[in-house]
């Protein structure tokens, strides 16, 4: 069974290589289909096929980097870039993603990087799977309540950025295309506090930043869509940079993914077309908690059992968006055939 | 388009540039068990414990750590993996690590 | 009531990173450093390895371009397939990917 293990040079571990290539298609599918996340997948992931845990940070970031700049280009969505707001923000999240790679490195010359990462990676899925399921309560509750005419939709909640706005510490700074007038210190300190998460998670930190652009900073939800893009990318690239600095990337391994994000990648965004009903979510939020057992299994040395979970839980949710996903297509060239058909009659 | 043009003229600079590195500069790696570290920490000894793949013959290799990185402090009986140039009169290690004490793997 | 499991989720994942900042700022430091194994490779692995032992700036330039290159270069490739099968990406990319 030697063919099925792959040897990575410079960590010197020999990876389960099926796994890696499903970990990258997954991202790629479940990045594609939600349009956000993935990367919170790779890190545990590839600790428990076997990385040292600080290469499966440096490994992850890479592989987004590279992934962020085909979305970036093919959404082009920079024209709802606030360029202003993203360089400064560029500050804030660099610096941020230093530290989170400096407290990762530190981390790993007292020995406790393992430990410590895997718990912050439990406590951060715990509240992905709780957005996630409280989503879904709220959509089955708004589509129950569809037939009251007195009911909005709207969603309560506190939007801290008007308070944060009053915050008068020099310079202020006026942002054109977000349309807000604030401290310059309000957007780095917002994207340092990101970035350090970022850094030390090994994400892009999209699912951080973008809520953070919109209820901290007060940017309207396209600008910083288009911020927050131009953010992930500019910062996966320099993370990728300084954890290869620090010699803590596996670049076989970033390649390999990368092949199987680009296939799915395609197979997600394609899935969006024909996705319907809410049942999505609540397999993604199950997929979540699944990761989220697999990385406490792995942290009591339950390294069999922690694998078969993770790649389990990641192919289940894989194959409920591929089916979509042909469904979807051969409906629509059935349909094609067809028009075309009748169009020749 | 522009920015693949840009990332291909990048690559093909770095291409030209790591050419440069010419065949004397070529690192070779050795790995062994730690007999001494002598001058002050400036001078490695390892036994050759895997003589069909380290590149240096012989039962053991000296190496000058005066300009490594080396990372967990060698200990006599540890096993330790050296990149190095190999100059005319010595061997000058770049990095050192010492494989006993950091077993990545279980991190 | 999402804007505040957002912000919580921020504060919470934030403040569960202190522990790991302390814990990192009191322990003894050593820097690990580690010796990619050349041995006993060959090819793309024997130069990638070569270099992480050597000059690890240039590996982590070539990193950073490799990266972005495969990244861009893949992504068009797939772009061009499936406009060849027929399913036209446009329509459906109406969302961001991270």
């Amino acid at each position: 069974m030697d063919w099925l293990y792959m040897h990575m040079p410079i960590a010197g571990v020999d990876i389960f290589w099926p796994g890696l290539v499903l970990i990258g298609y997954s991202v790629g599918v479940i990045g594609g289909f939600f349009g956000m996340g993935g990367a919170w997948m790779v890190t545990p992931g590839l600790n428990i096929l076997g990385f040292p845990m600080a290469f499966a940070i440096g490994t992850d970031i890479a592989h987004i980097a590279g992934k962020s700049m085909i979305s970036t280009m093919r959404h082009s969505k920079f024209g709802n870039v606030d360029y202003r707001l993203g360089f400064i923000m560029l500050i804030g999240t660099m610096a941020g993603i230093e530290l989170g790679a400096q407290i990762v490195m530190a981390l790993e010359r007292i020995g406790r990087i393992g430990p410590v990462v895997r718990w912050v990676y439990v406590v951060f899925l715990a509240l992905i799977a709780l957005m996630v399921f409280y989503d879904y309560y709220k959509a089955v509750k708004n589509r129950n309540k569809s037939d009251d005419p007195s009911h909005t939709g709207a969603t309560g909640g506190v939007n801290w950025a008007p308070a944060l706005h009053k915050i008068n510490l020099p310079p202020m700074m006026h942002f054109r295309v977000a349309n807000i007038h604030c401290s310059i210190w309000l957007p780095i300190t917002v994207s340092f506090v990101t970035g350090v998460l970022a850094g030390f998670l090994g994400i892009g930190g999209g699912l951080l930043r973008m809520p953070a652009l919109i209820y901290f900073i007060g940017a309207p939800t396209h600008v910083a869509v288009g911020t927050d893009l131009f953010e992930v990318m500019i910062s996966g690239l320099y993370g990728a940079f300084t954890y290869s600095l620090k010699g803590r990337i596996e670049l076989v391994a970033v390649f390999v993914m990368l092949c199987g994000a680009a296939i799915g990648a395609q197979i997600g965004t394609v899935a969006t077309k024909y996705a319907q009903g809410y049942g999505i979510r609540v397999v993604f939020g199950c997929a979540v908690l699944a990761c989220m057992v697999s990385i406490i299994l792995k942290q009591y040395g339950i390294n069999v059992a922690a694998t078969v979970i993770i790649l389990g839980a990641i192919s289940s949710i894989c194959i409920y968006i591929m089916v979509i996903m042909f469904r979807g297509a051969a409906a629509e060239l059935r349909e094609k055939k067809m028009n075309s058909a009748g169009a020749k009659a | 388009m522009k920015k693949i043009g840009l990332l291909g003229i990048l690559l093909t600079a770095l291409v030209l540039n790591t050419g440069c590195l010419s065949k004397d500069e070529e690192s070779h790696v050795y790995q062994g068990v730690c007999l001494a570290l002598t001058d002050g920490g400036k001078t490695l000894v390892l036994a050759n414990s895997q003589p069909k793949l380290n590149p240096i013959k012989g039962d053991k290799a000296t190496f000058d750590l005066s300009k490594a990185k080396v990372g967990l402090a060698p200990d006599v009986g540890n096993i330790i993996r050296v990149a190095y140039f190999a100059e005319k009169d010595k061997n000058v290690a770049i990095k050192v690590m010492n494989v006993s004490k950091q077993d990545l793997r279980k991190k | 009531m999402v804007k505040k499991i957002s912000a919580a989720s921020l504060v919470a994942a934030l403040l569960s990173l202190l522990p790991a900042w302390a814990w990192a700022a009191g322990g003894a430091a050593t820097d690990l450093v580690v010796v990619a194994d050349t041995r006993a490779l060959h090819g793309f692995n024997l130069y990638l390895a070569e270099l992480y032992n050597q000059d690890m700036w240039m590996f982590a330039t070539w990193a950073v371009v490799l990266t972005s290159v495969l990244g861009v270069g893949l992504g068009l490739l797939m772009d061009l397939i499936m406009s060849h099968v027929g399913l036209d990406l446009g329509k459906s990319a109406g969302h961001v990917e991270h």
